[in-house]
């Protein structure tokens, strides 16, 4: 039986779903999957990226992330409980992404590398600081070069 | 050599009936038979037909033995299933008819014939078949008895107790059958230092204590009587190097501890961590284990691993009670510790101690602070938490006591009350807390266990020696990660993976622990961990899913540099020009672009600098009329090289379709080279494959893929898929969208 979550979850892909079953929704590695029903082994939710497409997929695809929930029921909005600087860089590195593929279709070819060089320097930065590694002084000098980076690009 | 194959009663030809030969040993005139055996005939009446050919009166004192190297025994109902095709089995005397015999000739044969029979015993009771019928026939009783009495001697000694070993190996017989004379004449053998023994008469001594320790209720107190530690310990010298000897000594040393109450516990520990037993063991066992390099060594090195194991866990287990008792403020014993930390630290008197004013009460506080307790007035509290417990303060009073100088180094250098400052009193109750955890004081030694380190069996007090060298890692650590109190835990998790690392290297002495330690500075040790963070970016990049996702994108990709080489050849290139033989016409450009409809090729002669524009180019070429582009020697224009200094690996020729016309290029570099023949190509539908084209794929193609795993960071990837469940069993969902 189909049961509401006692409160939307959020998920994270780990493998690559072809979502065929009826109501399936497909789910790719990496992709974020808000969780409102289950039933046994089997939840239905809809992609972060296409909030109005809802589907059902397997448990066991995705693994589940803390998260923080604004509103109820089926218009919830659950948000994953990163750092926010560390959901800052993953919203900045996505909408990077797009922009730096286009620099290389237009053939700027210096902007291009440059851009790609703070990208991977975000991803690293962003790596060590969920890592938990670092000490608090270490953590501080990171985020204020991280913040630097955002600007540069932002500009 | 005839064989005449027994026609067994079968009544159908399934898997029951398996094809065997049965043999006779020391019987040349029984000639081997071939037959059908029938796992659903019993047993008795398949051995009746085998008895009759070979004239063989009495089918009742035979039976079916196996004849693997492996497995001799005999066959029961129970066991027949474990009989193959082809198989090859004997028949031999039955278990009853063989005991029989054995028992006359015990009780009444000469010795050589006793000993023969004794040395057929030891090997026939590893068979729980046999075991069973001599256990039956009251053998095990007497062989009991003749041992006790000392009626077996030398070799007859040595089968007896091979043979009593065997026997209770098979777990039908309790150890408390056993009587206190039979284990003083058995542990007179293993204390009995003058006589030469057989080394075989001591291993099987040493494991039947051993066994009477673990398994009898209450004898092992006997045992404790009869056999003294330094006895056990000189076994480990004996004069064979025998390592079965070793190993057994060493289990008994383990079994007696384990059920010992704990003040003898404590009296073994001493015993054992005297300087001079230690040496037995560390020359004799750990030393040798190093150096023994052979199959068979090493295949008995892991029980006697365990056995050292086993030996570290229970010594180590000593330190469990200190670690479980909290400190009582009202307790003498550790406010007098907690005072002598103070007195060493700051060079104090005993008057000043004992004072209770005010201002000396000021004045301890203070003190207590720069110790770095965390409770200043009463730091007793800092010792509440177990574990560690007052284990804790042993060990800091240790370190004060035999360390001093460092431990005031330490002190002063951390009580300045600025913020990167490293607080031994809790730094040091949390590292001890670590220790136990790291080396699993208080639980009890495991079956599988095997790791034991050198080091604990080189010192009186190793655990306590190596919380000096670890303190003082500690803080040399925390100064490298220039930490400050809200890191603790931080440093904590880089001190554990040193400590771990540095042990799992076996050092073979504290001196090489600290040398090894100190070698895994901060900076090491995040290299490392960096390592294996792209170790596992390595791992995935190849893990199924990641591939599945890249093969998905991959066209998407492929689109994107189609588009920006076509974008290249709109662009335009200015060429240099080149005769139809490949020879360079000084001074003369050519420009080639693309119409942007992507259909036609306009080109024509220009000067060093200028563009023109698709207008001011004269000629053109149809996409439509392009054949094909072929690249360096395949060129036209680079056929005859002889005494030329072209390259060719940067000419191509667009070969047309009519005739036998082309357009003969040379790129001025390798660049431009690649975007071309890669543009013409996607023009023509065929595949890009330049350099740069892989190149391009890679970046866009990993980058793409890190940013859709942006929210998996830190998550593990499944090695194998995930098994996905049956379908739901209804469609009826609670919310109603789509």
């Amino acid at each position: 039986m189909w049961i509401a979550s006692k409160s939307p979850k959020l998920g994270v892909a780990v493998y690559n779903w072809k979502g065929d079953v009826r109501s399936g929704l497909p789910l790719e590695i990496g992709e974020t999957v808000q969780i409102l029903e289950e039933n046994g082994g089997w939840y239905r939710g809809f992609s972060t990226t296409n909030r109005s497409a809802w589907g059902i997929f397997p448990a066991c695809v995705v693994s589940i992330r803390p998260c923080t929930v604004k509103g109820s029921g089926a218009t919830a909005i659950a948000e994953l409980k990163d750092d926010p600087l560390v959901r800052e860089i993953a919203s900045v590195l996505r909408d990077w992404a797009r922009l730096w593929k286009k620099l290389y279709v237009e053939r700027e070819t210096y902007r291009f590398s440059a851009v790609a060089k703070v990208m991977r320097e975000l991803l690293s930065g962003r790596r060590a600081l969920l890592a938990g590694t670092l000490t608090q002084d270490q953590t501080r000098a990171l985020r204020l070069k991280l913040v630097a980076k955002l600007d540069w690009g932002n500009r | 050599m005839s064989v005449k194959p027994i026609k067994m009663p079968s009544a159908t030809k399934d898997s029951t009936i398996l094809k065997i030969a049965v043999e006779m040993l020391n019987a040349p005139d029984k000639v081997p038979q071939l037959i059908e055996f029938d796992q659903s005939q019993p047993l008795s009446s398949i051995i009746q037909l085998l008895c009759k050919p070979w004239g063989l009166p009495d089918p009742d004192n035979y039976a079916l033995q196996f004849s693997e190297s492996n497995n001799q025994n005999y066959i029961t109902e129970k066991n027949r299933n474990e009989i193959k095709n082809g198989s090859v089995l004997r028949l031999e005397q039955s278990p009853a008819k063989t005991v029989q015999d054995i028992l006359a000739k015990i009780n009444s044969g000469n010795e050589i014939d006793q000993t023969a029979t004794l040395a057929k015993l030891s090997t026939l009771s590893s068979d729980l078949t046999f075991a069973l019928e001599f256990i039956n026939k009251k053998g095990l009783s007497l062989i009991i008895h003749n041992i006790e009495s000392g009626k077996f001697k030398g070799d007859s000694l040595k089968f007896a107790l091979i043979t009593f070993v065997e026997l209770m190996d098979h777990g039908n017989i309790s150890w408390d059958i056993l009587e206190n004379p039979f284990i003083n004449k058995v542990a007179s053998f293993v204390s009995n230092q003058t006589n030469t023994q057989d080394p075989k008469i001591i291993q099987a001594c040493l494991s039947i204590l051993e066994n009477i320790v673990l398994n009898s209720s209450g004898k092992n107190l006997h045992v404790e009587k009869e056999i003294t530690i330094p006895n056990l310990i000189s076994h480990l010298q004996n004069p064979y190097q025998d390592s079965i000897i070793q190993q057994n000594a060493i289990a008994l040393i383990n079994a007696i501890f384990s059920k010992a109450d704990l003040n003898k516990r404590r009296a073994i520990a001493a015993t054992l961590s005297s300087k001079q037993v230690r040496n037995v063991i560390y020359e004799n066992l750990i030393g040798a284990c190093e150096f023994s390099k052979n199959v068979t060594k090493e295949a008995l090195g892991t029980e006697l691993a365990h056995q050292l194991y086993v030996l570290q866990t229970l010594t180590l287990g000593l330190l469990e009670p200190k670690m479980r008792q909290r400190a009582d403020s009202q307790e003498q014993e550790s406010q007098e510790k907690i005072k002598e930390l103070r007195k060493i630290a700051f060079d104090i008197d005993n008057n000043s101690l004992e004072v209770t004013t005010r201002h000396h009460i000021n004045n301890s506080m203070k003190d207590y602070k720069k110790l770095g307790f965390k409770c200043e007035i009463d730091p007793i509290k800092d010792f509440n938490e177990i574990p560690p417990g007052i284990l804790a303060l042993d060990c800091m009073l240790y370190f004060a006591r035999n360390y001093s100088e460092d431990y005031r180094k330490i002190v002063l250098e951390n009580s300045r009350a600025v913020e990167h400052e490293c607080p031994f009193g809790k730094t040091s109750v949390e590292l001890v807390k670590l220790l136990c955890d790291i080396l699993h004081i208080g639980e009890p030694p495991s079956e599988q266990g095997q790791t034991y380190h050198p080091l604990f069996f080189t010192h009186d007090h190793p655990f306590e020696e190596l919380f000096c060298i670890c303190i003082a890692l500690l803080n040399k650590t925390w100064k490298e990660m220039r930490a400050t109190s809200e890191d603790f835990m931080k440093v904590l998790s880089v001190v554990r993976e040193q400590i771990n690392r540095a042990l799992s290297a076996s050092p073979k002495g504290f001196d090489k622990f600290r040398q090894r330690i100190n070698q895994l500075t901060y900076a090491e040790i995040t290299q490392i961990w960096q390592q294996e963070r792209t170790n596992r970016e390595v791992w995935e990049s190849h893990a199924r899913p990641i591939v599945e996702l890249k093969e998905k994108i991959t066209p998407e990709i492929i689109d994107l540099i189609q588009q920006q080489r076509l974008g290249v050849l709109v662009g335009g290139t200015r060429f240099k020009k080149y005769s139809s033989r490949g020879q360079r016409i000084k001074d003369k450009f050519w420009f080639v672009r693309l119409s942007p409809n992507h259909k036609v090729l306009h080109y024509g002669d220009c000067d060093e600098k200028s563009t023109p524009s698709l207008e001011e180019l004269g000629n053109k070429l149809a996409v439509s009329d392009i054949k094909c582009v072929v690249v360096g020697k395949d060129c036209p224009h680079m056929k005859d090289l002889r005494g030329r200094k072209v390259t060719p690996h940067l000419a191509f020729s667009l070969i047309l379709k009519s005739a036998e016309e082309s357009l003969d290029f040379v790129a001025p570099d390798e660049q431009i080279f690649d975007y071309w023949t890669d543009g013409i190509n996607a023009l023509l539908k065929e595949k890009m494959s330049s350099r740069s084209f892989e190149n391009d794929l890679e970046t866009l193609l990993s980058m793409d893929i890190k940013v859709r795993l942006l929210d998996a960071e830190g998550i593990d990837i499944p090695q194998d898929p995930p098994q996905i469940p049956e379908e739901p069993d209804d469609y009826d969902f609670y919310y109603d969208n789509n």
